[in-house]
């Protein structure tokens, strides 16, 4: 996901300002890391000279010059383009969690850790972060609740994984040992 | 296909096994009656005897014979009953076949399989039941070896053959013949998807073949009359009323469905107990199931008060007295009281069946800490609801029915009048008391059906 | 408040608990997990006093009930259990609102003051739009909250829930959950619920993991 397409998404409801940019896209996306003001003017200016934003108005009365901005029909056009792809299914966590529990089944009896151990205490961590997550999605505005959902479904698909991993812990240590 | 119902007969279990012999049984009683009838047509004697007339009277016989005839119904009722409870607990295996391939009609035809050689066992068996009797009645007829006071004296030229074997094997064919119907027609309740299966929504209206078999019965009544007087000597028009009351009686007891619903909707109404409550719902959403429950237990009821105005004309004296009329009487009731207790049994498969269908929600309810006994008061209560107005509509049309008996006899006593209506009474009080003591007979399959294995998944 | 110490309990040549010890307290709502076969639901029967161990106690506010008659145990249950179950709990011969007033009406209640309790437990779960539907008429997350509703009218001390949304959609297990975990927290009533989903588990304050008919815990690191 690149921050250039969620600002044309968010100019394609109307002309904004950069700061109003930053507030709508943290309101909408809970879930994402905020974006920071320079973030926002950095891409701005990228798009305006791609050709996909425009700058429709600047005014300055009395305080700082405030710039807002719009988009073109190319942007419109790429944005279009870039919503009519998916996503790369590409796991990302479990590479972090396999290599730990490969590793605690090699150096598990050197360090001291049992490697069903390891897998308990993360299922605890895994759904200490979603009973969080569930409790802030029944309180939170349905922006918030989406970004919950995202969340919590890919940490159960996390935490099948460790069910499906402590079930094959032994198999995995036959063919370490052999 | 054969094949694979043995097959499957080998896997099955034990309740099934039960089920099986309870079939068997009802075909074994079916055959046995109607053996006897058919040994009643080779019988060459016609005399009056006081205890033995029944057999020995060539005008009584023909009776005797349509009663042995109409007692098959509540046996073979309670065939096609237990063939239901089968096909409803055959289910998941029929499920199963329809995921490996077999068509509807395939998992019908292998129910229909399993009724019928349920059936084909259960008639062989009567028949051989029956070969030990009709040796005894070679031996009382023909030998004058009487286990009553009056032995039987043979006049010339009147003996009591075997059974005739072509008749014995039109039994069995016919029993079988009723018992791969009853599979067949239990089928059709049961939809196997190879995914799941559901129990097809049933029938809870009243249906204008009901209002047809009222007319047809009324009718076919009204024509024996007729044929009772072209016909002084009185034989073929006394068949014609008693096959159109019958037909008659059958209609107006499955024609009751109305009345059990509207029963059970005012029950529902007004219950203040959850037990009638449960009950009356349960029985106002099929009042159909339990009007053909009861029907048999209703025919019975309507001839046991209708017979009371015969009888009450020989108790008060207007007719005189005899051996040979207490003799029939007692003969009549014995044979009522055999066609309740068995079309009872056949309530007591019919709940079972509900049973089945309910028993997620009664385990839960079991769990949440109701009672089973509590659970069993439902039972008992829905059985009373809708007994009640089967039972009642029943006894009122008998005692209705033969009251023309009361103008073509001037009694002595007041009575007399009364006499028929206290037997309608306690007719219609012991059906009712049949289905209430039977309902509890239902307990064990109760106690299994809201066990706590049944909360788990399907 | 409930507690099992000990317990064993099999099925002919299967032992789905061994030995296992579990303590749960007032106003708790704990989620028992584990995968298929590990002993969950047998657990659940036996601290609702539906099953009997074989060995071991079962301790409701410190009074055995493991050795309680049926009779007995019936009245415990009835007096302070409810249960949520995962389909076809409800009577499909009775509304919605008749369902729910059910069990009142078996504790003696009259029908009147049953059906407005019930009622105004529908109007709680937000299904009071269903109160004259049949069962066969609800979806399958209204019949959920129904069911609710019902384990809930009498104002249990303790509701057991096995598989309670395992016939739904994430959406409508979310809602049955929410409305589930909200009203017992709400009455401070306890929540012991069965499940192989974990993000059911996620509406628990606790969770225990069972594993061959034991508690499964890791030592902390």
């Amino acid at each position: 996901m690149s921050v250039g397409h969620v600002v044309l998404g968010l100019l394609s409801e109307g002309p904004r300002h950069g700061y109003e940019l930053k507030r709508e896209h943290d309101r909408h996306l809970p879930g994402a890391r905020p974006l920071a003001y320079g973030q926002v003017y950095a891409t701005l200016q990228r798009l305006q000279r791609d050709g996909f934003a425009e700058v429709a108005e600047t005014a300055q009365d009395g305080g700082p010059e405030r710039v807002l901005y719009a988009i073109t029909p190319e942007g419109l056009a790429e944005l279009a383009r870039w919503l009519g792809e998916v996503e790369a299914p590409a796991p990302h966590l479990s590479g972090a969690l396999l290599s730990r529990t490969v590793l605690a089944v090699i150096a598990g009896e050197a360090a001291g850790v049992t490697p069903g151990d390891y897998l308990l205490r993360q299922r605890a961590a895994h759904l200490t972060r979603m009973r969080e997550l569930t409790a802030r999605r029944a309180s939170g505005s349905p922006a918030e609740a989406l970004a919950a959902d995202y969340a919590i479904q890919h940490l159960d698909a996390d935490l099948r994984w460790i069910e499906t991993a402590m079930a094959r812990l032994t198999d995995l240590k036959e063919e370490i040992d052999a | 296909m054969i094949g694979i119902a043995r097959m499957l007969e080998r896997g099955r279990s034990r309740r099934e096994r039960v089920r099986g012999r309870l079939m068997a049984a009802g075909a074994a009683l079916a055959t046995f009656l109607l053996c006897a009838a058919a040994n009643l047509t080779a019988f060459e004697i016609d005399e009056h005897h006081d205890y033995y007339s029944v057999f020995t009277d060539g005008m009584m016989r023909p009776g005797t014979m349509t009663a042995l005839v109409l007692l098959t119904a509540p046996a073979l009722a309670f065939v096609y009953q237990v063939s239901r409870l089968a096909a409803a607990t055959r289910q998941r295996r029929l499920a199963a076949l329809r995921l490996a391939g077999a068509t509807p009609g395939e998992t019908r035809l292998l129910g229909a399989y399993e009724t019928g050689r349920s059936a084909l066992l259960g008639a062989l068996a009567g028949a051989a039941v029956y070969l030990p009797v009709n040796l005894a009645a070679q031996w009382i007829f023909n030998e004058r070896v009487s286990p009553l006071p009056v032995p039987y004296v043979p006049g010339a030229g009147s003996s009591v053959p075997a059974v005739p074997l072509p008749l014995v094997a039109a039994a069995i064919v016919l029993v079988t013949a009723g018992g791969v119907l009853s599979g067949l027609a239990a089928g059709r309740h049961v939809v196997a998807s190879p995914l799941e299966v559901v129990r097809r929504a049933r029938l809870t209206r009243p249906r204008a073949l009901d209002l047809l078999l009222v007319v047809a019965g009324a009718g076919l009544v009204f024509a024996g009359f007729n044929v009772v007087e072209m016909d002084p000597i009185w034989r073929s028009g006394v068949y014609v009323i008693g096959a159109g009351a019958c037909v008659l009686v059958f209609g107006l007891v499955l024609a009751t469905t109305w009345v059990i619903r509207a029963a059970a909707r005012s029950a529902g109404r007004r219950a203040g107990s959850a037990e009638t409550l449960l009950s009356a719902r349960m029985v106002e959403a099929d009042p159909r199931a339990w009007a053909r429950a009861l029907s048999v237990v209703g025919l019975t009821v309507f001839l046991g008060s209708a017979a009371g105005w015969a009888q009450t004309f020989v108790l008060f004296d207007v007719w005189s007295v005899s051996t040979f009329r207490m003799v029939i009487y007692v003969l009549v009731d014995l044979a009522l009281l055999g066609a309740m207790v068995t079309s009872a049994a056949a309530l007591v498969v019919h709940q079972a069946e509900e049973l089945l269908d309910h028993r997620r929600s009664f385990a839960s309810l079991a769990a949440s800490g109701v009672p089973i006994a509590s659970l069993g008061r439902v039972l008992t209560r829905q059985a009373l609801i809708a007994a009640l107005p089967v039972c009642l509509v029943a006894g009122a049309a008998g005692v209705a029915a033969l009251s023309w008996i009361s103008f073509s006899a001037t009694p002595t006593t007041a009575w007399a009048y009364v006499y028929p209506f206290l037997r309608a009474a306690v007719v219609t009080a012991l059906g009712v008391a049949a289905a209430v003591l039977v309902s509890r007979a239902a307990r064990p399959v109760l106690r299994r059906a809201a066990a706590p294995g049944e909360l788990r998944f399907e | 408040m409930l507690e099992a110490r000990g317990v064993h309990k099999a099925f002919g040549p299967t032992r789905a608990l061994r030995g296992l010890t579990v303590e749960i307290g007032e106003g708790e709502i704990v989620a028992v997990t584990g995968p298929s076969g590990s002993g969950k639901s047998t657990l659940l029967h036996c601290l609702a006093g539906i099953l009997r161990p074989e060995t071991g106690e079962i301790r409701f506010d410190g009074r055995r009930i493991d050795s309680l008659g049926d009779a007995a145990r019936t009245t415990v249950r009835r007096e302070n259990f409810g249960v949520v179950f995962q389909f076809g709990q409800l009577v499909p011969e009775l509304s919605a609102l008749e369902n729910v007033a059910l069990p009142l009406m078996f504790n003696r209640h009259g029908r009147e003051e049953s059906m407005l309790t019930a009622r105004s437990w529908l109007e709680r779960l937000g299904v009071e739009d269903c109160a004259g539907l049949r069962p066969g008429e609800l979806s399958g997350g209204q019949a959920q909250r129904v069911a609710v509703a019902r384990a809930l009218v009498t104002g249990p001390r303790v509701v057991f829930a096995d598989e309670p949304t395992g016939a739904l959609d994430s959406l409508a297990g979310e809602r049955v959950m929410d409305e589930l975990t909200g009203t017992a927290r709400e009455s401070r009533t306890t929540l012991v619920i069965v499940t192989h989903d974990n993000r059911v588990a996620a509406y628990a304050d606790r969770e225990i993991v069972l594993r061959d008919g034991t508690v499964a815990s890791a030592v902390t690191a």
